[in-house]
């Protein structure tokens, strides 16, 4: 029988960047997560403080046999957000969650 | 600009053309539609005399199917929009799209609007249900400012609605969880936000307590108006702060930015409030037109020109 998978969604709260770091090496370190989701889905505003550190922390996740997925934001209202996700849209390699359809929007173009 | 204005029965239907309405949108009596309260809606024969009476009189009508199929019951909204294509109204209002593809392969002819319960904020997002549906008009989210919505039309190829009066959704419309964490329904699965089904109001002492579900929404002193228990819209108590901490119970009005409105290139001013009475559709209106707003004499000729399918 096929074990089920275990998949973490992201991190939803404001967390401040030292506990976001923490709390994902603990889970590349000390949890049998199969999945792990990472990414600002809440506040575009969050990203600025986080987003620096997520080569790291997607790095560290992969190193520790865990898949890694990049979810996005719930809802993309201004030009900022439009062009943070189309920039997310063309990063290769990796599995991206759409939690608004303009994602997939952006993914449609990026493929052909 | 079109003036639409909401019907939540065939009286408020009669009310909105003689107010001079362009349009009036109204839903079928079932969970297919966002406001699906008791003692609201049209059957079928009455939408069919509905769009009968409006067109003879040169207004349009739109039917809003805009709630998301449940699982195993789809046949029920894709019945709602076969039956609202055979009737002959003037646009569906969609939201779901598993729904507008089926109307899209069923219906390739019908006129498709994209509810604001899509919760379509952006230009990315919009050209993509232009795109795959061959939606010709969206209705925005009531949160973007004005510089987005100027920007937005200058960007996209549908027209857009606005909401131009009546309640105020801050929430991400469609996608909202309040009202089924506290009752078990929502207005996306369900049509209806904090059910009147879970309402009670106590007396408590001097104050009133409106409640919904196993929540307290609001405690009135006896000097205040006693208001229905929509779950955003109460005092709550987080941390040391108490207050509205979602919203304040304010409305929408946008008779101040009329002109504006019309330069940011929108289409068309939604009323909200298809469970308001018929007295406040027509005030509405006339408040509208009286004090704003200059309108060429409706005619049919011009009416084909403006809503060009």
């Amino acid at each position: 029988m096929k074990r089920s998978r275990l998949v973490m969604g992201p991190v939803l709260f404001h967390w401040d960047e030292d506990r976001k770091k923490d709390f994902y090496s603990r889970i590349a370190d000390e949890t049998d997560v199969d999945t792990v989701h990472v990414g600002e889905v809440v506040c575009a505003k969050r990203m600025p403080f986080f987003d620096k550190h997520l080569p790291d922390v997607i790095e560290r996740l992969q190193r520790s046999g865990k898949e890694v997925v990049l979810s996005t934001l719930a809802l993309v209202m201004n030009e900022r957000e439009v062009n943070q996700i189309r920039d997310i849209a063309q990063m290769p390699d990796i599995m991206i969650e759409a939690n608004d359809i303009s994602l997939c929007a952006c993914s449609q173009v990026s493929r052909t | 600009m079109e003036l639409v204005c909401p019907a939540g029965t065939p009286a408020s239907l009669h009310a909105a053309v003689a107010a001079g309405a362009d349009v009036v949108y109204c839903g079928f009596r079932d969970a297919t539609n966002a406001r699906n309260f008791p003692g609201l809606n049209f059957s079928r024969a009455e939408l069919r005399d509905a769009v009968k009476h409006a067109h003879k009189h040169g207004v349009h009508v739109y039917l809003a199917c805009n709630t998301y199929p449940q699982a195993g019951a789809e046949e029920i909204w894709h019945k709602a929009v076969d039956d609202a294509v055979a009737i002959g109204v003037d646009a569906i209002i969609l939201a779901d799209i598993g729904l507008l593809r089926y109307a899209r392969d069923h219906h390739p002819d019908a006129r498709l609007h994209l509810s604001v319960q899509a919760s379509a904020s952006n230009e990315e997002a919009i050209r993509f249900y232009h795109q795959e549906f061959g939606v010709r008009r969206v209705v925005l989210p009531r949160v973007l400012s004005l510089d987005e919505i100027r920007t937005l039309n200058q960007r996209i190829q549908v027209e857009t609605e606005v909401f131009a009066f009546g309640g105020m959704c801050v929430m991400a419309e469609g996608r909202c969880s309040l009202s089924s964490y506290a009752t078990g329904e929502s207005p996306n699965m369900n049509g209806v936000c904090s059910p009147a089904a879970h309402v009670h109001y106590e007396e408590r002492g001097d104050t009133t307590v409106s409640r919904l579900g196993n929540f307290t929404i609001n405690i009135y002193d006896s000097d205040e108006k006693v208001g229905y228990p929509t779950l955003c819209k109460g005092r709550f108590r987080a941390m040391d702060k108490s207050g509205y901490l979602f919203e304040e119970p304010t409305s929408l009005d946008v008779t101040a930015m009329l002109p504006e409105l019309a330069d940011a290139g929108v289409s068309a001013l939604k009323i909200e409030g298809r469970q308001r009475g018929k007295a406040y559709i027509f005030r509405r209106s006339l408040a509208l037109f009286a004090n704003h707003w200059t309108r060429s004499p409706r005619d049919n000729s011009t009416r084909d020109q403006n809503s060009a399918r």
